[in-house]
């Protein structure tokens, strides 16, 4: 193994310390790292640019070998549009006022956002609310366990037309979103509540605590990652649900777009949609995963009180 | 009141655990009486109803039949007289050291700016005053158990239900904080009821050691533990282990436990 050159040396150390601040594992201070050192740390980063420049360019390989074979009409560009069409329908959405049935683009993406944004409180706040139900009380468990299974393993979308007759065409939509991911979020919130530590609940028993202070006080946080597991996992539902609902009845929003311009043969606006699609779910997922860090990292660091 | 009334009485306690494959006796006719102050070790196999002990004490269980008495009074549920202490320290990850101390108080309603204060005392006194801030997981598995200690001590209980404390500890660990916590409690003058399967722990630590036999859990043996070679006053845990009698007592006992392996 080569030691490196002197030049990279110096342009390494600058580098070196800065990941170990506060790091109770770092070299004695005052004392250089060892050469060794530099080298294993210059080895990680190099391994983090280089996974980082790999997800770049499969993203780029793919972008670059759709347009390719669309513009040399390997594959028909009608079918599947291309990206670099991407760009300019969005501008266009953005322009037009609702003159023709296309709309604006904000107005679709508002819409969507409304239906993801509620459905996925409300079916959050559901499935709090029924896994508390279900823990607090056993005989209600074991009464409706069968029932929560195969309502759980049900298709949910065959229930889409009964929404539509039932809700009529802006409320099913909510109902459908919420009965794709309520169930397992429902189930997945009452097992995390089930399997809490039993030898937790003992102590709280023992300290002479109540249903409600057992619940609150140790099942609800010590839940906390269940909770972030269960957000993760609605983020996919509810937007299947909310997609799906559209696309029976909605009159505005991403879903219907997409059917739209299938229908009057619009790749452009379908893959615009789609993409627009695709950036919602990974904000959405990167502000669950921030509040994740967020947490773990308060309970790495102490509150230096 | 009686100046020798016992703090805590058990009279012919009888457990028997109940599910679909039938019944279990768990605990057959045990009388034992714990003066206020003295510190008995409870040993015996696992399975032997050494845990159900406590939870009778503690006031989780009621008995099949027998009565639970703390300072000549029936046990009817959890009191806040007792303190419970886990083979695993049960500390909350999700509250800080300081946070975990105050959590039974929070639960019994007691004053909190009192207990506050009292926390600070305890973790101090245990040595944690720089991890008042940390989280269960910033600390070694010796502080987390101090910790559920201060925890079990915030409340003030006047009988302290050990169940296998240490045990979840490594050997080094688990013998320096056997010896610390031993030391803590007899001078604090609790009255403590420790359940382990370790027999050196529970020498060195009590003042008497009950033996169970193994299931159903009856008193197979008592032994009044002291150490007079080692001069007037008791030795710490750590240094009894080292004296003539331990050794004796160490033979018996398990002689005592053996017998019923074999059998």
């Amino acid at each position: 193994m080569s030691t490196g050159e002197t030049g990279k040396t110096a342009a390494g150390t600058k580098h070196a310390f800065a990941p170990l601040k506060g790091n109770s594992g770092a070299a004695l201070p005052g004392a250089a790292p060892s050469e060794k050192y530099l080298q294993y740390l210059r080895q990680r980063r190099l391994g983090r640019w280089g996974v980082r420049l790999s997800q770049l360019l499969l993203l780029a390989v793919f972008l670059i070998a759709w347009e390719v074979a669309a513009r040399s009409h390997f594959v028909n560009p009608m079918l599947t549009s291309y990206p670099s069409a991407i760009w300019p329908t969005f501008l266009d959405l953005l322009k037009s006022a609702d003159l023709n049935q296309q709309g604006n683009i904000v107005l679709h993406t508002r819409v969507t956002l409304m239906e993801v944004g509620f459905s996925f409180a409300a079916s959050m706040v559901l499935g709090l609310l029924v896994g508390a139900a279900l823990w607090w009380s056993s005989y209600l468990y074991r009464v409706l366990d069968p029932y929560l299974v195969v309502a759980n393993a049900m298709p949910k979308i065959a229930l889409v037309p009964i929404f539509y007759i039932w809700l009529g065409d802006s409320l099913s939509i909510y109902g459908i979103a919420i009965a794709v991911a309520g169930f397992i979020t429902t189930l997945m919130i009452y097992s995390g509540f089930r399997e809490t530590d039993s030898e937790k609940a003992k102590l709280m028993q023992a300290l002479g605590a109540r249903k409600w202070q057992i619940f609150s006080k140790l099942v609800l946080p010590a839940n906390l990652p269940v909770i972030i597991a269960a957000l993760k996992a609605n983020i996919g539902l509810v937007l299947v649900g909310v997609i799906v609902g559209e696309f029976q009845s909605a009159r505005a929003g991403l879903g219907y777009l997409i059917i739209y311009g299938s229908q009057i043969f619009q790749m452009n606006l379908v893959m615009t949609a789609i993409a627009i699609l695709a950036i919602i779910s990974t904000i959405m997922y990167g502000m669950v995963y921030y509040l994740e860090f967020a947490i773990a990292q308060r309970r790495r660091q102490g509150t230096g009180k | 009141m009686n100046a020798r009334m016992p703090k805590v009485e058990l009279r012919n306690i009888r457990q028997i655990y109940f599910s679909e494959e039938g019944e279990v006796e768990a605990i057959r006719d045990i009388t034992l009486s714990v003066q206020p102050g003295e510190f008995v070790g409870i040993v015996g196999q696992s399975g032997c109803g050494k845990s159900t002990l406590l939870s009778l004490v503690a006031g989780l269980l009621s008995p099949t039949s027998g009565e639970v008495l703390i300072d000549g009074r029936p046990v009817k549920g959890p009191t806040h007289e007792t303190g419970y202490m886990f083979q695993h320290d049960t500390l909350f990850e999700w509250r800080t050291i300081f946070d975990n101390v105050m959590l039974g108080p929070e639960i019994q309603g007691l004053d909190l700016s009192q207990c506050r204060t009292r926390a600070h005392t305890l973790l101090d006194r245990y040595g944690l005053s720089d991890f008042k801030g940390k989280f269960p997981q910033q600390l070694s598995g010796g502080m987390r158990q101090r910790a559920a200690l201060a925890r079990t001590m915030c409340t003030e209980p006047a009988i302290l239900l050990l169940d296998e404390p240490f045990s979840a500890l490594d050997y080094q660990t688990r013998l320096a904080m056997s010896d610390e916590i031993g030391m803590i409690l007899r001078r604090e003058k609790r009255t403590v009821i420790m359940v382990t399967h370790d027999i050196s722990e529970a020498i060195s630590m009590s003042d008497r050691v009950v033996v169970l036999s193994a299931r159903p859990g009856q008193i197979r043996s008592e032994h009044l533990i002291s150490f007079t070679s080692a001069g007037r006053e008791r030795p710490t845990p750590l240094a009894s282990r080292d004296t003539l009698e331990f050794g004796q007592y160490f033979q018996t006992i398990w002689q005592e436990l053996d017998v019923y392996v074999d059998r």
